[in-house]
């Protein structure tokens, strides 16, 4: 046997499948992106035009999203002693959202450069993969500045005038250099994961500085003091102090830590061990990641019939809570859902069940928003807001086909780090 | 074309995601495409993303009994073979997989493979070596089929 096995087998192998008929659906899509991209143009024309005439104008209702008919919010119901919320079949667009969250995630093919035109502070940055042979971009949308100070209540996309390379690991294999916490907290600065360096963006100014850390970087997580990142590769996971440009080898594997957004202390990560078949662990480091302190095993029963199997690339804490998308058995059948877990009982308090029949790596917590509502990303319905308080979930940004990275803007925390303490008063 | 991303990302359902997302990508930019080979275009973007979609999110831990995995019920020596030849290709690099799936599955040449994948074709030369000594390694029963033999063909 030779080629024409090998051939073979490997024919026999994709026999598994059958052909789909995708290309319409694709036309479709590809269809639906552009008529947004004319419609988001065409608005920024208007302003032009009818601003220069000296009109004030408010921002323009935003068009309910195709999904984003107003509908009652599903009932919730309890597993174990967790409280199942469901994602409504279809959902509302979140009347609070604008201005500050943008209609779309991709930006106007025409954005400027963040130097032209810098932000107070940004909401959220967007990537996606560019045209053959060219770098990566990223992209800010963010509050206009006054003078380089704080905002004017408008809200704009800009370009983030910094060259970055797609991170690759061992096997060169690539990703793009925009991660799910790159954007620091408040929205002040953006870090970028790049082979033996970290990049570090000011985004109210635009400028950005290299900091040399040698390794195959992939990922970074900020710090809520805003001056540390921590930066790993496959092997390694580094604390870097972006004041003095130094770093030091940290315990916490950072891809794994769920960043605090609001109060509390310490640094947790959240892992799925072994073979998946056992329950999620929560691990408790010093403030810096450091030193692990103690861990605790989640209560997989109280969330029963919903089994966490896997884990998406991040979770997100708020005081006690854990919110991280996952997905796994659900009774008889498989799907994805969104746990929120606290962290002093292991208990999973609140479940929201997003359905089956999504891709792997589909959904991911992106953030909170005051501790009480979980930011949700899925690549079909863009980003949600998920109310704890009142099991409500509306649309606040229609999905784009890139990764986004939300700031984190929680207060009331306390971190102390080479005896500097860090705080927010709320 | 879907059957060669499913042999390179062995999930069926991340294999029809990644065919319905290049048509949108080729769509958007019919324009430039159409007079070229919008094909040959929409086969490169399906290979680059199942690579890269494949590294994001690497760091998923496996279930011991992944449930979009439909095997063979039948327990005879060319099944067995299967299972084992599948194991064995998962355990390759996305890459890896890429350059088999192309050279021995699409039958492209090996410069046609580095242009699909944007590597050069020393890349593809020796990931090829590579990745059938690893198959070797990994799957011993499978020695004959994917023995140095197998690397030969269009170039």
């Amino acid at each position: 046997m030779s080629r024409e096995d090998l051939r073979a087998m490997l024919t026999e192998l994709a026999d598994d499948v059958s052909q789909a008929q995708l290309v319409g659906a694709a036309v479709a899509q590809a269809a639906r992106i552009r008529r947004r991209r004319r419609a988001v143009v065409g608005a920024a024309l208007a302003v032009v035009v009818v601003s220069a005439a000296g009109v004030v104008l408010s921002r323009p209702t935003r068009t309910p999203a195709p999904l984003g008919l107003p509908s009652a919010t599903a009932l919730p119901s309890m597993a174990g002693s967790a409280r199942v919320d469901r994602l409504p079949a279809t959902i509302a667009a979140d009347p609070d959202a604008a201005p500050y969250w943008p209609e779309s995630a991709v930006p106007p093919a025409n954005a400027p450069s963040l130097i032209d035109k810098p932000v107070s502070h940004a909401v959220m940055l967007y990537s996606s993969h560019p045209a053959e042979g060219q770098a990566p971009s990223v992209y800010v949308y963010g509050e206009d500045s006054i003078y380089g100070g704080s905002g004017n209540g408008s809200f704009h996309w800009a370009r983030v005038p910094v060259d970055l390379s797609y991170t690759h690991d061992a096997g060169g294999n690539q990703a793009l250099p925009l991660d799910q916490n790159s954007l620091g907290p408040m929205g002040r600065r953006a870090a970028f994961a790049q082979p033996d360096a970290v990049v570090i963006v000011n985004l109210m100014t635009g400028a950005a500085e290299r900091i040399a850390l040698p390794g195959l970087n992939e990922d970074v997580s900020w710090l809520i003091n805003d001056r540390h990142v921590l930066v790993s590769s496959a092997t390694q996971t580094w604390l870097v102090d972006t004041e003095t440009r130094s770093a030091v080898a940290a315990a916490a594997i950072g891809t794994t830590v769920t960043p605090l957004v609001g109060e509390g202390s310490g640094l947790t990560t959240l892992t799925v061990a072994g073979s998946g078949a056992e329950p999620p662990v929560l691990r408790f480091y010093d403030d810096a990641g450091l030193a692990e302190q103690s861990h605790r095993t989640v209560n997989a029963s109280s969330a029963a019939p919903y089994r966490i199997a896997f884990l998406s690339p991040r979770g997100w804490r708020y005081g006690n809570l854990v919110a991280q998308a996952a997905s796994g058995q659900i009774g008889s059948t498989y799907g994805d859902f969104v746990a929120v877990i606290d962290d002093q009982t292991g208990d999973i308090t609140h479940v929201l069940d997003l359905g089956g029949g999504r891709n792997k790596g589909c959904c991911s917590v992106v953030g909170w928003l005051n501790g009480t509502d979980v930011l949700v990303y899925t690549d079909q319905t863009g980003l949600l807001r998920w109310q704890l308080t009142t099991s409500i979930v509306t649309r606040l940004t229609d999905p784009a086909a890139g990764p986004i990275s939300v700031a984190p803007t929680g207060c009331g925390f306390t971190i102390t780090i080479a005896g500097v303490t860090s705080g927010c008063i709320a | 074309m879907l059957r060669s991303a499913y042999l390179i990302c062995g999930d069926r359902h991340l294999a029809e995601d990644l065919l319905q997302t290049a048509p949108v990508k080729v769509a958007l930019h019919w324009r430039q495409v159409r007079d070229g080979q919008p094909e040959a275009y929409l086969r490169t973007i399906l290979y680059r993303d199942a690579v890269s979609w494949w590294r994001r999110h690497r760091r998923e831990i496996s279930v011991a009994n992944p449930p979009d995995r439909n095997g063979p019920d039948d327990g005879g020596e060319p099944a067995q073979l299967r299972v084992i030849f599948a194991q064995a290709l998962a355990r390759l690099t996305p890459k890896q997989r890429a350059i088999l799936v192309l050279r021995f599955f699409e039958d492209h040449t090996e410069a046609r493979t580095a242009e699909v994948l944007g590597v050069a074709v020393g890349t593809v030369k020796s990931q090829t070596v590579v990745a059938l000594r690893r198959l070797r390694v990994l799957a011993p029963e499978l020695s004959d089929l994917v023995r140095q033999d197998s690397e030969g063909g269009p170039r």
